[in-house]
């Protein structure tokens, strides 16, 4: 004769539908002999029976609507997250144009052309020039050791420049040297510290997840 | 939804796109809801707190680390606000007389949300009563253990599933359940006593 803890036990194993055949007919055998274990199983029964057959509702018709509008009412803190996000990019762009504007100017140019007594044509000559020298920068960046490449084709663009040069020349004897003061090998110096800072930024905007 | 669309709508929805958030959350709407609806037996506390869960859901997205899965998380935070709304309700009830009328309303809703109509007009008075019974003894039942048979019960969650989103172990979670269904028919047994005596 099975226990009555035994028979709670399995009633439970009986409503999950998990309890095997053997031991479905000892609890059922138990059932008919024990006044208690009776009444509680046919509680658990009917009690099982109603909320099995409890029915879904719809959903209210401006459910979801009124869920969609609260969250859109929330400015969320990941909202924020995709500001900084935004603020990360607009700062690599940023530091992309100044740098490489800097470099530019100062790699290319030993001698300054932000002269106020410059003249129109020497300054359309000097837009030829940096146009050249960003498909240097260009190949600087990506050859960042190989300076002595990059100085050689430097050696070239000053040939190309040796026209817009002797236009300088008697402008240079007047004003002396750059106005800057930022020498040849102080460029580079510039181009790397930008990169870095590009690296850096680059960096975090990959840790704030893409 | 497969998992791995299911994945990308979440981090597009951290991220801040709503329409993502939208898709993401659409498909466990109406099922929150009906849980709600058990455990509030009223459409308007149903209403609110399964906005509520959905919003928190919005708001904890970031927190949720693919650690389990997406449903287990989300009927870890329902089951939650449920129990914590319902416990806040029925503060707020034992303060107000209106809790007789607002019973008595929610039994004719009750009694028409299970009329099975294969029944004879007896046997129905008899399902009736008894859904009456069950309904009010439900209502007896402790918030925690509530939940656990709306989700056991009521819905037919396994144990397994069950036992993810309390984070708990298998056994603990059947026993807690046992408990919980025991507790319901002790409620029962107790109310039959003095309607006899
Ligand atoms: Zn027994």
């Amino acid at each position: 004769m099975m226990e009555c803890i035994k028979a709670r036990e399995w009633i439970h194993l009986h409503m999950d539908r998990s309890l095997d055949h053997s031991n479905e007919a000892l609890l059922m055998a138990h059932i008919e002999d024990c006044d208690i274990c009776r009444r509680d199983y046919e509680i658990l029964m009917s009690i099982h029976q109603v909320l099995q057959s409890t029915d879904e509702v719809d959903l209210p018709s401006d459910f979801h609507e009124t869920l969609m509008k609260s969250i859109k009412k929330r400015p969320k803190k990941r909202q924020n997250i995709l500001f900084l996000k935004q603020l990360n990019i607009a700062a690599v762009i940023v530091f992309v144009l100044v740098f490489g504007l800097i470099g530019i100017n100062n790699l290319n140019q030993n001698k300054s052309f932000n002269n106020d007594e410059v003249s129109e044509e020497m300054l359309s000559m000097s837009a030829i020039t940096e146009e050249n020298s960003e498909m240097n920068v260009a190949m600087d960046a990506t050859e960042f050791e190989d300076a002595s490449l990059s100085r050689a084709s430097n050696e070239n663009e000053r040939s190309q420049k040796a026209t817009s040069d002797s236009l300088l020349l008697e402008v240079d004897h007047q004003y002396g040297n750059d106005l800057l003061g930022v020498r040849y090998d102080e460029g580079w110096i510039i181009v790397m510290v930008g990169g870095i800072l590009i690296i850096g930024l680059l960096i975090g905007y990959i840790k704030l997840k893409l | 939804m497969s998992d791995k669309s299911e994945q990308k709508l979440i981090n597009n929805a951290v991220n801040g796109d709503s329409k993502a958030f939208e898709k993401l959350i659409l498909p466990y709407e109406k099922k929150v809801y009906n849980i709600a609806m058990q455990m509030f037996k009223n459409e308007q506390d149903a209403y609110d707190a399964s906005q509520e869960v959905l919003i928190k859901v919005y708001n904890n997205l970031d927190k949720f680390k693919f650690e389990s899965a997406f449903s287990t998380w989300l009927h870890r935070l329902a089951m939650n606000t449920c129990i914590d709304e319902y416990r806040k309700r029925k503060r707020h009830l034992e303060h107000t007389t209106t809790m007789e009328v607002r019973v008595g309303l929610e039994d004719e809703s009750i009694t028409r949300q299970f009329i099975d109509h294969n029944l004879t007009p007896e046997q129905e008075v008899l399902k009736n009563e008894t859904v009456l019974e069950v309904h009010d003894a439900m209502n007896q039942l402790k918030e925690d253990q509530k939940i656990l048979i709306i989700y056991r019960d009521i819905y037919g969650y396994s144990y397994d599933e069950i036992a993810k989103i309390l984070e708990c172990n298998l056994g603990t979670t059947k026993s807690r359940i046992s408990r919980a269904r025991q507790a319901l028919k002790d409620i029962i047994i107790k109310k039959r006593e003095q309607t006899a005596s």
